[in-house]
């Protein structure tokens, strides 16, 4: 597109097409680059949550003592408190989900996050199974799904794991993570 | 392949507007003289460009403005170069609008048919202007802060609806959320978008009566492209580079986050400081200051829309040149001024060196802390380092100095008469105190009614006679009641178990220790000497049966009398025993 491919003569009669093409040529470049560097720095700013490592803030949060958590292995729901950062903001800890822990035979704890794998709504325990209160997602107490080939949610309920250290001390802390849901495969967020 | 652009041509008319745009005829040819209008065209580019990307990451609220903009730049992956081009182009952009406006002006092309484009031009300035004033408070720091004050302020003084002016771009008698939401609507919406308008029929204008050539028989014509885009774009490269050297070299600054509480010294951006200048010159003192920061502008604003009609005759254009060149050497003989006197200003530089620590300060408790949801600011008011000195300076340093002989940091007494409480709690400190040639000085109770009292009776007659161990072993053990131990001073367990023992053996005869009741001592309590809980204790209320009763000199009681509320008295407490937020060595923030 540069001048000599233009029906109109150039005004400049002196003017040769090598001269006029590198001109054209670098006035081309130039402006890539004129446009390419503020746009470059942007795109990296945009792109920062898909560079960014999250930063975890605290990992295994205490959830309860194991007295409180029945006897007899019925699942009871607790919150879960913690630290929350939200880009700039670190918030005191707070309600930041809920899990279900139960006893098990062995005499260990179980938690699952109280989030259904299927769309994320809150898993209820009514008499002896849970269930989730949107699309009818039955699991057993031990989390896993009743009926999978019926059952809406694609997986088991997600279980956490527990800190052993903290179970001897008779206390439950829970590496607290919320995972993606409608997925058969158990993916962690972030 | 032929077909297509016939197709699109056809269609849409782009290629003959391409066409039409790049084979512009310039007479005389392609000069480096008409560079300036497209670099200013860029520079409008790319603060479009970043600031929309900036726009996607920042928050205006009181609450989150700065911590946004904290964000971006130390944060963000490529933040702090987005945040720094932006900020330096803008000031690109002032420089080359006064270079654009004197080059239209030098070469007429202001005079007629082109009048109203120089118009558009002069509303294209203002514009600029106005962007540069908004977005320097959009931070939200200290510097954008207590500046735009100013400027808000100037505009409540105009004649008449000053007031309501003031009150409507600040949303309210005080600055806040709606500021912030008021000016970034205008920074990154109105203003664009007028510019924007005024951009295209400015160029539109500039189209239509074609390049004024200052020579136009110097050389043979050329089209504009693409020997002058060539040239324009060389240009633009050079601003562009100028402003990743800026970005590189100088860095972006942040100051701390604005605080109403804390006066700043406080100045414009440097393009803007000849108008502050000329506000501090005496004639526009007072009530006058008016005609300087309003009518005067408004005059020269005036002539320069005049200029393209008187500027048709030869006399009036040498008048306009005149006139500029007089206001350029001006602008630059005050600027000049206002640095040279902030240079020569001891005390203007101090308060500028402890705004950069403050700053500096507020980064790390940002980054190794987490902003609470109040803010940064609240970072900032609970860190003993900041405040401490603040609150000693003005409620304890009437009395007490707190100085190590030989830092900047040293607050001295104004009338030495109580102990100097720097290092208060610490083996050195207490050793001082039990030394016979140091008690009774100005740094211990040299200045109090204790001078004269029992325990430097007893340090002097006494525990001179004790061998240096002993005493040393009491100071440790003092100075671990307080948890006010060194690093290299914890693991003594065996001198401070002794130095315990001493106490609970010979001190009792005044001091409770451990055990008893108060009323039984006549000397303050050494159980958790120097510690925070004491500390808070004792500047609560000294004469508490705890510590002097009685026997208290002159201190007063800072929290039963209300003259320190609870938290004041836990950042002094802090402060002195050197309890404050250190970032660990695995942080980066270390380095420093």
């Amino acid at each position: 597109m540069h001048a000599n491919t233009t029906e109109q003569p150039p005004p400049d009669k002196s003017e040769t097409g090598r001269r006029s093409f590198i001109a054209s040529f670098l006035a081309v470049m130039a402006s890539a680059v004129l446009v390419l560097a503020p746009v470059g720095a942007g795109i990296a700013v945009l792109l920062d949550p898909l560079l960014r490592k999250r930063r975890r803030v605290g990992g295994a949060v205490k959830i309860a003592n194991v007295e409180s958590v029945p006897e007899d292995g019925t699942p009871k729901s607790f919150q879960v408190v913690q630290e929350r950062r939200d880009a700039w903001t670190l918030y005191p800890p707070e309600p930041v989900g809920a899990v279900y822990l139960r006893r098990t035979e062995e005499g260990k704890v179980q938690a699952f996050n109280a989030s259904c794998p299927h769309l994320g709504c809150f898993v209820n325990f009514v008499e002896g199974e849970f269930v989730c209160p949107c699309h009818d997602s039955f699991f057993q107490p031990n989390g896993e799904r009743i009926n999978p080939e019926t059952c809406p949610s694609p997986r088991d309920l997600d279980e956490l794991a527990i800190d052993e250290g903290h179970l001897e001390q008779g206390e439950v802390w829970v590496d607290f993570k919320n995972f993606r849901t409608g997925t058969s495969e158990k993916i962690p967020k972030a | 392949m032929t077909d297509s652009p016939n197709w699109l041509e056809h269609r849409t008319g782009l290629i003959s507007f391409l066409h039409e745009a790049l084979y512009e005829n310039v007479p005389g040819g392609s000069r480096w003289r008409y560079v300036w209008g497209s670099a200013l065209a860029f520079t409008f580019f790319v603060q479009v460009v970043t600031g929309v990307f900036l726009w996607m990451s920042y928050s205006p609220s009181a609450q989150t403005a700065w911590e946004s903009v904290y964000y971006i730049q130390f944060e963000m992956t490529g933040g702090w170069l987005l945040r720094g081009l932006h900020h330096y182009t803008a000031q690109m952009m002032v420089v080359l609008l006064a270079v654009h406006l004197a080059q239209v002006v030098l070469d007429r092309a202001y005079q007629a048919p082109r009048e109203v484009n120089f118009w558009l031009g002069l509303i294209l300035a203002l514009i600029v202007l106005a962007l540069a004033l908004t977005g320097y408070l959009l931070p939200w720091d200290q510097k954008g802060y207590w500046a735009t004050k100013v400027a808000t302020g100037i505009a409540g003084i105009v004649p008449v609806v000053g007031p309501w002016l003031e009150r409507l771009v600040v949303g309210g008698p005080e600055y806040g959320h709606l500021t912030l939401t008021r000016f970034f609507a205008l920074h990154a919406g109105v203003l664009p978008a007028l510019l924007a308008l005024f951009l295209v029929l400015h160029l539109a204008l500039f189209r239509r009566h074609g390049v004024k050539a200052k020579d136009p028989h110097r050389a043979p014509d050329q089209f504009f492209w693409p020997h002058q885009v060539l040239k324009d774009a060389i240009a633009c490269l050079v601003v562009l580079g100028i402003a990743f050297a800026c970005v590189f070299f100088a860095g972006t600054e942040l100051a701390a986050p604005a605080n109403p509480a804390e006066e700043y010294p406080a100045r414009p951006e440097w393009y803007f400081l000849f108008l502050f200048q000329m506000l501090k010159q005496p004639i526009f003192a007072g009530e006058n200051e008016v005609w300087g920061a309003v009518i005067l502008p408004g005059l020269v604003l005036l002539v320069l829309v005049g200029m393209p009609l008187w500027g048709r005759v030869k006399l009036g254009h040498w008048l306009n040149v005149g006139f500029l060149t007089f206001l350029f050497v001006g602008a630059a003989a005050l600027t000049i001024q206002a640095m040279r006197q902030d240079q020569a200003n001891e005390d203007f530089l101090a308060r500028e060196a402890q705004e950069h620590v403050t700053a500096e300060r507020v980064r790390v408790l940002a980054a190794g802390l987490g902003i609470p949801p109040a803010g940064a600011i609240q970072l900032l008011r609970e860190d003993p380092l900041l405040q401490g000195p603040k609150l000693f300076a003005r409620h304890c340093a009437s009395c007490h100095s707190h100085a190590s002989g030989n830092s900047s940091q040293d607050i001295v007494a104004e009338e030495v008469s109580a102990p100097n409480l720097h290092g208060f709690g610490t083996s050195g400190w207490i050793r001082g105190m039990l030394d016979p040639e140091r008690i009774a000085s100005a740094d211990y109770f040299g200045n109090t009614i204790h001078a004269e009292g029992e325990m430097v009776a007893y340090v002097q007659d006494e525990l001179s006679e004790e061998d240096p161990e002993t005493v040393a072993s009491i100071a440790l053990a003092l100075a671990a009641e307080g948890n006010n131990l060194a690093s290299d001073e914890q693991d003594r367990t065996d001198e401070i178990e002794a130095g315990r023992e001493y106490i609970a053996d010979t001190c009792t005869n005044c001091h409770r220790f451990q055990e008893g009741d108060l009323e039984d001592y006549t000397a303050p309590d050494l159980t958790g000497y120097g510690g925070d809980e004491w500390l808070r204790g004792i500047i609560r209320d000294p004469a508490h049966l705890r510590f002097y009763g009685e026997n208290n000199d002159r201190m007063p009681a800072f929290g039963t009398e209300d003259i320190l509320k609870e938290e004041e008295i836990g950042l002094l407490s802090n402060w002195i025993r050197g309890n404050w937020y250190r970032p660990t060595s695995d942080t980066p923030e270390a380095a420093e």
